[in-house]
């Protein structure tokens, strides 16, 4: 085999692996159940996750190109998020709102890592905007039931230590009873007429 | 009416355009409604010789940008096109290209995005040389020759709204980015096609 045949070859594989690789991101990009988007550097929407896409009720390409900021119910959260995300490479957990096409408040833990190039230059971001909506509303569900439980707790709990105190008091008068004459059964009492 | 001549000729030229390009055409039309046309589409490059089955291209795969230009040919004349729409359909491109989202560093910075323009060329086509003639940053424009492609006229309407677009993903969302092509080979016989992008922000 010549080297230019193994030259071609070589490509030939390469084209293969590529293929393998083009079909693995845009299989993950599908059916990743997290809501996930990339960016550019100053945070323009490259790429959605199609559970992203249900998530924002965008299609693909209505928000393909537009800014993120757009989906964040408050901007001055978002500048604070993207300053850290810049200063630091990567964020974690923000809880923040955002807001869906139609107007539909989510609740969000936003996570976000840079992606660098070769150079060790930021060329973008990758976001995931999970909705902990439900959660949160479970959260306060059950937080309030704990407050609940508490202060029933508090009122059951009162009643049991005023019991407690009463049967105290009883059992002093009781022994105060016992300590003062006695009087005898046989001795008749006299009654004033 | 392209004649037969004309696409023995296109057929001829060599090189080769990653199979992205055909995808884009392809998510675009459906897009528009009209993915039911997509297999007239194949019919008539399979009269020309020209095997393209659109849901059997991948992305990354090299294919003669001949079968390309022909394709961009065939969805003018099938679905009776203007030169806008087809101007329309290179804008919609970068927004859906796999290759932009891989291997394109969207520096804000005007001067380093325009550096790698030439890589991006090759990225999408073995053959042509994109060159950076100038950048403005105080009067906001740059201009491109495309050197050494050649293949139609309508390829010239498909960039002006693909270097629109692609220039648009580096800059703040409110910018509006223009381009046009000032200088071409097909009407003045000049060695490169001269392009013009202008943005506000």
């Amino acid at each position: 085999m010549t080297y230019d045949h193994l030259l071609q070859k070589r490509a030939e594989e390469l084209q293969e692996d590529v293929g393998v690789l083009e079909s693995y991101i845009q299989s993950f990009w599908k059916v990743l159940p997290i809501p996930v988007c990339s960016t550019n550097p100053i945070f323009t929407i490259l790429e959605t996750g199609d559970t992203f896409n249900f998530l924002f009720e965008y299609a693909k390409d209505e928000i393909v190109g537009e800014a993120l900021k757009i989906l964040f119910v408050s901007e001055q959260f978002f500048s604070q998020l993207t300053n850290q995300l810049v200063g630091k490479g990567e964020i974690f957990g923000f809880e923040t709102v955002v807001r869906s096409k139609s107007g539909r408040e989510i609740i969000v833990s936003v996570s976000a890592i840079a992606r660098r190039d070769e150079d060790g230059e930021v060329v973008g971001y990758i976001f995931s905007l999970v909705d902990i909506t439900e959660t949160k509303k479970f959260e306060k569900q059950l937080t309030e039931q704990i407050q609940n439980l508490e202060k029933f707790q508090r009122l059951t709990v009162g009643r049991e230590i005023k019991m407690i105190e009463l049967k105290r008091e009883i059992s002093k008068l009781q022994k105060r009873g016992s300590k003062s004459p006695k009087v005898s059964a046989r001795r008749p009492i006299k009654r004033k007429l | 009416m392209i004649t037969t001549e004309e696409v023995k000729a296109i057929l001829a030229k060599e090189g080769d355009a990653r199979g992205v390009v055909f995808l884009t055409d392809a998510n675009y039309i459906t897009l528009r409604g009209q993915g039911q046309i997509l297999p007239q589409i194949e019919k008539q490059l399979a009269d020309w010789d020209i095997p393209v089955k659109f849901s059997e291209i991948k992305a990354m795969n090299w294919y003669p940008v001949a079968w390309r230009m022909l394709s961009l040919v065939a969805i003018k004349e099938v679905l009776n096109w203007t030169d806008e729409d087809i101007r329309k359909m290179g804008e919609n491109a970068p927004q859906v290209s796999v290759i932009v989202k891989l291997f394109f560093k969207l520096f804000p910075s005007v001067k380093k995005f325009a550096e790698q323009i030439p890589r991006y060329w090759r990225k999408h086509y073995t053959v042509g040389d994109m060159e950076v003639v100038s950048v403005d940053e105080t009067n906001r424009q740059m201009l491109l020759h495309l050197k050494n492609f050649n293949f139609h006229p309508l390829l010239c309407k498909y960039y002006e709204g693909y270097f629109a677009r692609a220039t648009k993903l580096t800059r703040p969302v409110a910018s509006v980015v223009t381009a046009k092509e000032n200088d071409c080979h097909f009407k003045t016989g000049v060695p490169f096609h001269e392009y013009q992008l202008n943005w506000t922000l």
